[in-house]
This record gives C-alpha cells, sequence and structure tokens, in this order.
C-alpha cells in the first residue's frame, strides 16, 4: 500500500495498521477507512494548495510592487497586507454566479472542475520528503505528464461552451500552446530520467546523492524551464491571459467562484511544475542537517524556483502568437532533443 | 502616391452576415472604445482573416468637445487653458504652439528670459510626454515594469512642473507676451539634479527594452509606413522621422530660439515599429541636451513684454507650427481686430498620424495591431479636440 | 545557422540582463508615498481652492469687487455681488463654482488687490454632491495669512507666526 499519509516517517506505518486494525476489530469492511484515509489526505492537500496559492498570490503581488518601485499590499491585515489574497477570496465567493445564455451548461460548470482536478492529481505523486509521498507509483514522472495533458481538455471545455466567438479563439490559441510546448518538456526531462534510470519520483531524488541533475543537464533544465513557464500560461507566454490584445481569453465568461478555481488551478499548476523540476533537477528533498528537515528543503527549492517564475514575469514583454510557436518547436525541441542524444551517448560511453 | 485603395466600412447588414456565417474565414472585430490599449476612446473596426489584420477603420470622435468652437467665444487669453486640454500629456507644448501663433498675430515679442524659459519647458515637457509614451507601449507590449519605471521619472519632471506654474498636468502656464512667473528659487538646481538622476535611467530602460530581444521581436519588421506613403498621409513627427526622413521643424523651420541650441536629429531607417521606438528614445537624450544648454545659457531679465491682457491682434491671418513630441502641431488663427478670434484652428499630428494606420496595419497580425497602434503615439484630446 | 545559433545566444543573454536589472530593483526602497498616513510637502506654488485674502491689519477682505476675475475667467465660475462705492466696496456674495474651475490662475494674475490666491495648500476639499462644490463667500475667506503671488511670504515682522511652506 505505501506511505499513505503524510506523517513523520518513523510512526505512521504503524499508525495506520492500527486504524485499520480498529475498523477490523468493530467489523466495519476495509473500504470504510480506507475511504476515510483518502479524504483526509485529499482534503490536507486541497489545503495546501490553497494555502500556497494564496501566498503565492500575495507575493507575486509584493515582488511586482518592489520591482517596480511601490509597495503593493499594505492594508490589509496590518502588516503588509498579508490577508489581501483572502479578501480578495471572500470577494469572489460572493459574486453573482452567472451563466451566459446559450452555453453549455454541463460543460460549462465542469471545465473548471476539470482543470482544477488536473492540477491536483498531479501532487499525488510529489515528494515532499523521504517517504512524505502520497503514492510512490513507479511511473510517477510519466503520470503526472499525462495527467497534466488533461488541462488542455478543461481549457477548450471552457472556451467552447461559452457560446463566445472570442473566447473559442481564446481557447484554441490557449489549447495550441499547451500542447506546443508539453513535447519539448517531456523530452527535456528524458534526460533526468535516462541518468535515474527510473520513472519513480522517490528513486530519481535519490540518484541525485551524489550530484544534482542540474549540472550535467543544464540545458535540459533551461528548456524545462521555459516550457513550464509556457504551460501555465505565464508571462512572457502569457497570450491566453493577456488583457491588451484584443481577442479575450478562455475564462472571459467566468466570474466568482468559478473564476477562482481557473485562478486556483494555474498557481497549482505552477507550483507542480516547480515542485516538478526541484526533484528532477535541484535534488528533490535533499539538503544539510537532518531529515525531518527534508520537506523544508523541499518547499524551499520550489518557492525558489517560483520566485524566478514571478521575477520572469516582471522583466519581460509578451511573446507574439506565432514567434510563441517558433520558439516552441524550432527552439526548445531541437535543444530538447540535442540533450537527449548526448545523454545517451554519455551513459553508453561512461 | 499611396497606393492603398480606400474601402468603406462594413454595413450593418454585412457585419450580420460574418457573425451568422458558418466559417470564421473574415471576421470583423470591434477594438474599444473601451479598451486598454487604445490610449483613449477610440474605436477601431477590424477587418480579420485569422490572425491577418486585412483592413482598418478608426472612429474617432468619442473625445469631441468643441476646442476650436469655444475658442471663437473666448478672449485670446481665456483660450490658453482650453489649449492645455489638447495634448493633455504635452500641455506646455499646446501652449507654446497657440501663443507663438497670437504673437506672431499681433507682432508681440516676448524677452530673452521668457523665450529661453519656453523652450527650457518646452523640451521638458517632451522628455515627460516621451516616458508616458515609452510606458504605455511597454504596458501594451506586455511590460509592466518598464511602465512604472517611466511614470516615476515622469513624477519628477511633473514635480518640477508644479514648482513652476503651481499644475501638475494643465499648466497653462505660458501667455501671450512671455511667461506669467519666473522659476522658483533653487529650481534651475532642481532641474539639473533632475538631468543627472534621469541619464542613468535611460540606460536602465535599455536593458528592459532595446536590448531585449523580446522587445526587438515584437517591434522590428512590424506596421512598416514606407517614405512615399508618410508624405502622402503628411505623417509628422517622430512617425515621420522613423521613416527616414529628416524633418524637424526646429531645425527646418526655426521657431523662438531654437536656432541657437545644438542637437540631433535621429532618423530611423525602415519606419517599423522599432525605428519609431528608437526615434523617441534617442529625442530623449537630444531634449536632455536642450535643457542643459538652456539651463546654462539663460540670461537674467524681464519675463513678460508690455501687452494689454485683452489683445486685440491687427486684422489677417496666420498659421503657425511647432513641434510638439507627437509631431507638427499647428494653429491657425482669424482675427478679425476684436478681442475675439473669428476663426481658431488648430492642426494636431494625432490626428494626422492616426489616418496612416489604414496603411500600416493590413497585413500585420491582430497583436502586431495594438503595438503599432501604440508606436503612433495618439492621444484623444488632441485627435478629437 | 549561424543567425540561428546567435538569435539563441543573444536571447538567452539578454534576458539575463533585463533579469538582473529587475533583481536590482527589488531591493531597492519604495518611492511610493503612503496617503493618508504620510502626504506628499507640497509646493508654493500649487494651485488648489481658492482663498480670499484678508487684509491682516484690519481683518477685512482685500477684495473690492472690482469684477475683474470675473470676467476674465473662461469657464464663468465666478458670480460676485458687491455694495458700496469707491474706497469702502466690498464684496456681499463670492462664490465660486469648483465643478466648473479649470484652475488656470487668470483670476489671481489678473486682480489688482492682491485679493484672491490659490496657493493655499488645501487639495482636500471632495465633495459627494454637485452643491458641495459651490463655495461660498463665508469659506473663501482666508483663515490667516495665505500665500499669494503678490505676497509670497509674510513680512519679516509677522514671519514668526507663519507655519513654513517652502
Amino acid at each position: 500500500m505505501g506511505a499513505m499519509v503524510p506523517m513523520p516517517v518513523a510512526h505512521h506505518e504503524q499508525l495506520v495498521d492500527r486504524f485499520y486494525a480498529a475498523f477490523a476489530a468493530w467489523g466495519v469492511p476495509w473500504l470504510v477507512p480506507k475511504l476515510i484515509i483518502m479524504l483526509v489526505v485529499v482534503s490536507i492537500i486541497i489545503g495546501f494548495i490553497s494555502v500556497a496559492a494564496m501566498f503565492l498570490i500575495w507575493w507575486e503581488r509584493k515582488i511586482s510592487a518592489h520591482i517596480q518601485a511601490r509597495f503593493g499590499p499594505m492594508r490589509v491585515g496590518g502588516w503588509h497586507g498579508w490577508a489581501q489574497s483572502i479578501a480578495d477570496g471572500i470577494k469572489l465567493l460572493l459574486k453573482e454566479d452567472i451563466i451566459p445564455r446559450g452555453a453549455d451548461r454541463a460543460v460549462f460548470i465542469l471545465a473548471p472542475m476539470v482543470v482544477f482536478a488536473s492540477a491536483l492529481a498531479a501532487y499525488v505523486v510529489l515528494p515532499f520528503g523521504p517517504g512524505l509521498i502520497v503514492t510512490d507509483l513507479n511511473i510517477g514522472i510519466l503520470y503526472i505528464i499525462a495527467i497534466s495533458s488533461l488541462t488542455v481538455l478543461g481549457i477548450i471545455m471552457a472556451g467552447w461552451s461559452s457560446n463566445n466567438k472570442y473566447a473559442t479563439l481564446g481557447a484554441m490559441r490557449s489549447a495550441a500552446q499547451t500542447i506546443s510546448y508539453e513535447v519539448p518538456l517531456v523530452v527535456s526531462l528524458l534526460g533526468p530520467i535516462i541518468l535515474a534510470g527510473s520513472l519513480s519520483m522517490t528513486k530519481i531524488v535519490e540518484a541525485q546523492r551524489h550530484l544534482w541533475f542540474i549540472v550535467p543537464q543544464l540545458v535540459a533544465f533551461l528548456t524545462y524551464f521555459t516550457c513550464a513557464v509556457a504551460e501555465t500560461n505565464r508571462l512572457p507566454f502569457d497570450i491566453p491571459e493577456a488583457e491588451s490584445e484584443i481577442v479575450a481569453g478562455f475564462h472571459v465568461e467566468y466570474s466568482g467562484m468559478r473564476f477562482a478555481i481557473f485562478f486556483l488551478a494555474e498557481y497549482a499548476n505552477m507550483f507542480t511544475v516547480c515542485a516538478i523540476a526541484t526533484t528532477m533537477f535541484l535534488g528533490g528533498w535533499a539538503g544539510p542537517g537532518p531529515e525531518v528537515l527534508a520537506p523544508f528543503w523541499f518547499l524551499g527549492k520550489t518557492f525558489f524556483l517560483l520566485f524566478v517564475m514571478l521575477w520572469l514575469r516582471w522583466s519581460l514583454a509578451r511573446v507574439r502568437v506565432d514567434q510563441l510557436m517558433y520558439l516552441g518547436w524550432k527552439v526548445l525541441l531541437p535543444i530538447a532533443f540535442a540533450n537527449l542524444i548526448v545523454t545517451g551517448v554519455a551513459v553508453l560511453v561512461v | 502616391m499611396a497606393t492603398r485603395v480606400i474601402t468603406r466600412p462594413p454595413t450593418a447588414d454585412e457585419l450580420m452576415a460574418t457573425r451568422a456565417s458558418e466559417t470564421m474565414e473574415e471576421m470583423y472585430v470591434n477594438m474599444g472604445p473601451q479598451h486598454p490599449s487604445t490610449h483613449g476612446v477610440l474605436r477601431l473596426l477590424l477587418k480579420l482573416d485569422g490572425e491577418i489584420v486585412l483592413d482598418v477603420w478608426p472612429y474617432i470622435g468619442y473625445l469631441h468637445r468643441c476646442h476650436e468652437k469655444i475658442g471663437e467665444n473666448r478672449e485670446y487669453i481665456q483660450i490658453i487653458p482650453y489649449t492645455d486640454r489638447l495634448d493633455y500629456l504635452a500641455s506646455m507644448y499646446n501652449n507654446f504652439g497657440y501663443v507663438h501663433a497670437v504673437e506672431k498675430l499681433a507682432g508681440v515679442t516676448p524677452p530673452e528670459r521668457a523665450e529661453y524659459m519656453r523652450v527650457i519647458l518646452g523640451e521638458l515637457q517632451r522628455i515627460a510626454s516621451h516616458l508616458i509614451w515609452l510606458g504605455t507601449f511597454g504596458l501594451d507590449l506586455g511590460n509592466f515594469t518598464i511602465f512604472m519605471w517611466c511614470f516615476r521619472e515622469r513624477e519628477m519632471v511633473l514635480d518640477l512642473f508644479e514648482q513652476v506654474s503651481g499644475q501638475r498636468l494643465n499648466y497653462s502656464f505660458f501667455r501671450i507676451g512671455g511667461m506669467p512667473m519666473d522659476f522658483p528659487e533653487g529650481w534651475i538646481g532642481d532641474c539639473k539634479a533632475f538631468l543627472e538622476w534621469f541619464k542613468p535611467r535611460l540606460k536602465e530602460y535599455d536593458r528592459l527594452s532595446t536590448d531585449n530581444i523580446i522587445w526587438q521581436k515584437r517591434t522590428q519588421g512590424v506596421g512598416v509606413l514606407t517614405q512615399e506613403d508618410a508624405r502622402a498621409y503628411a505623417v509628422s513627427g517622430p512617425m515621420l522621422r522613423s521613416t527616414g526622413i529628416k524633418w524637424d521643424l526646429r531645425r527646418n523651420d526655426p521657431y523662438s530660439i531654437y536656432d541657437r541650441f545644438d542637437f540631433d536629429i535621429p532618423v530611423g531607417e525602415r519606419g517599423d515599429v522599432w525605428d519609431r521606438f528608437w526615434v523617441r528614445r534617442r529625442e530623449m537624450e537630444e531634449s536632455i541636451k536642450i535643457v542643459e544648454q538652456g539651463l546654462r545659457d539663460i540670461p537674467p531679465g524681464p519675463i513678460m513684454a508690455k501687452v494689454p491682457t485683452a489683445i486685440k491682434p491687427p486684422v489677417g491671418h496666420l498659421y503657425s507650427r511647432v513641434e510638439s513630441p507627437r509631431g507638427e502641431l499647428g494653429d491657425y488663427i482669424v482675427s478679425d481686430g476684436s478681442k475675439r478670434p473669428y476663426r481658431y484652428k488648430v492642426r494636431s499630428p494625432a490626428y494626422v498620424n492616426l489616418s496612416a494606420i489604414s496603411v500600416m496595419l493590413p497585413g500585420c497580425l491582430v497583436a502586431d495591431a495594438v503595438a503599432v497602434l501604440g508606436s503612433i503615439d495618439i492621444v484623444l484630446g488632441e485627435v478629437d479636440r | 545557422m549561424v543567425r540561428y545559433l546567435s538569435d539563441i545566444w543573444f536571447g538567452f543573454i539578454s534576458i539575463l540582463s533585463s533579469m538582473a536589472i529587475t533583481l536590482r530593483y527589488l531591493f531597492t526602497p519604495a518611492i511610493t508615498v503612503q496617503y493618508p498616513e504620510e502626504k506628499r510637502e507640497m509646493p508654493l506654488r500649487a494651485m488648489n481652492k481658492h482663498y480670499l485674502t484678508v487684509d491682516l491689519d484690519t481683518g477685512k477682505l482685500k477684495c473690492t469687487a472690482c469684477d475683474l476675475c470675473a470676467v476674465i475667467c473662461p469657464t464663468k465660475c465666478i458670480h460676485i455681488v458687491g455694495q458700496g462705492k469707491g474706497k469702502v466696496r466690498h464684496p456681499v456674495e463670492f462664490d465660486i463654482d469648483h465643478n466648473l474651475c479649470m484652475y488656470c490662475n487668470l483670476c489671481v494674475e489678473v486682480c489688482p488687490f492682491d485679493a484672491i490666491t490659490m496657493w493655499t495648500g488645501n487639495y482636500e476639499f471632495g465633495g459627494f454632491s454637485r452643491t458641495d462644490l459651490f463655495i461660498d463667500i463665508r469659506e473663501l475667506t482666508a483663515p490667516g495669512f495665505v500665500p499669494s503671488p503678490m505676497t509670497p511670504r509674510l513680512p519679516a515682522a509677522k514671519a514668526a507666526k507663519a507655519p513654513a511652506r517652502k
């Protein structure tokens, strides 16, 4: 069954077994404690995502402000407006829920859920620490890549069901962008996978005990990071969300909590791609000090990469749609393939 | 001669037909009048084929405030505050253009110190106007940071203007015959300090704009305006200079005391968006030079000639032009000998430059439409008057 | 091929350069002013709500209701009703409609008696309806010394009592 509950390594196996034993003693079928544990785990993950996303939104506003020589949120909650995200969340919750007439209701309501679910599903294999992983699938990274492609489905659902010509166009452009950048993303990830010799997330982290993969795979890391920025629709690749383009984004008809879910999914996706980068290139939870500090190292590295993503947004202009396609297919993909070939040859020879 | 055939905008029936069509081959898209990137209330009706713009029809008039008609019912000195509101991002230059025209018509010569003050304030205004243009242009391209940095420098210029005139945006600081007030104590020192602060800032903007590959790729080769089209559409200002034609009224038709100053006229090569950006960026440096020379050479003396408040120019008419940050700002005044002009017309550069959009935009991608419109540097107050 | 590779290299370097300068700015202090807790110091000549100046010796308005300001105002926002003749002429009603006022300073410039000024530093007088911005003679009367173009500073004898402004 593997590790199912993110608690300190030494104790959780025994606790889980005792939990199951207690239910068995009362004559309740094993499905019940399993469901309870799953619900607890999912709530913890959703809680973590919400807190992380809210923190990220606040942090982004602060970083963007200080880069631009201003302060950012200062009032809500007192110290530097730390409660600004909470206030924004409450505001979005209180907004009127508008569904356009002529919109495909079922698809319209499902679309944000699909996007969020696929963003959420990737957290199941993220290694927060030694043993702190919800399910240690032996095809970990393959699972993440497969699940994250479902986001495209959600985007197209959102654009199509809005019954708005411009939303559909925006959705198609966004889908084209996502699909174009998936290919070099996956190919660049093949480099560390070859070096580690396994698809499982924990084995990849363990393979970096002596040398982080960023050193031999610097080119792959840069390619991966660029594709990750494009996947999450961040500047410089944020055409789907650009306010100053005429054709609006796919979420133009969404308001209130539904829009908040798209927003949350974007930040959840950002965290996921940075967490994958940490696992594959920066050694995961490895760091000096006792093992109980491992989750902090993981989170620290992930947040450092998130900081780089935020920093990138506020330094660069937007890339045009055709230049985006050129970059994805004609620049990043050849570089990723070249890296793959060199890695393969090096592993063979060395 | 411009080789483009003038097409008429689609009728309501044609618009409805495309909306109902199954294929989305040819689509009419409205940009504005409420839009974050049209720099005011401007409506552009675009005809798109997928991503490519086939045709564009600008609709203006949303900000028409009857400036010229108001001018017929006000005394000459009372029109000065109204001229501020034309090109509200370069108010000093609007004042300059109007006051210069009335002075020529009435035969009034402002004293030397007033002329120097005008040039200094005018060139500072040019820097402020180009800064706001650079900031909003960066914003259109997606770079929010350069917008804030340009505004920080612009705030400093506005502080200088506030110390002189009392206002931050609509100064109405020029008078027929000179200037109403002299520089306050310490202003010249503050101005020099600002210039010293500003010069390295231009290098900083360069790192985000001129030397940045995304900026270059977005602007080079986009929205090209040829020299013959530029002449045919009577564009002026940085847009004209970006096509390669070296025409600047401060050099080719000098007014006030501009012939005493030593500065270059930056000129572009291909007439694309990059060249327009580069010409304005270089103009900021040249304006710094002019301001420094002005501050160095300004003589002491009176700032106002002996002119009655209710001035009555002799009967006649006059067209006078100045080089505002956007181009050739012309004022045509017909006087019938009374306290009010008989006819007062403004030739606004942004209005004329905007008409060239019909040759620049077809053939561009939709994403470039925003960049091209931003590079023309329009201010709707001037376009619509 | 060379162009392709040099473009990629230039792109990479230029992005790093942009990021470097943005990072430097991240660690410089912010320059914005947290209004209303902090307020900017206004220069002497900042034009704000009008005040009718008061002769500090007699306590009476310097205005003689000569109507010059009302005539020169481009938007005709000044309305004056005067009383008396010659040296005792004074305004009974003096209204300025700040909805129309353009802040052009012509009324101050044209006044020969130094009776009206806009160098008051009072910019926080927003209202909730248009009538809040009709200002009558009581609100317009200056509470004490207010700088004006003809008298930007108090004469030395009274300077000790005046608050300092640039």
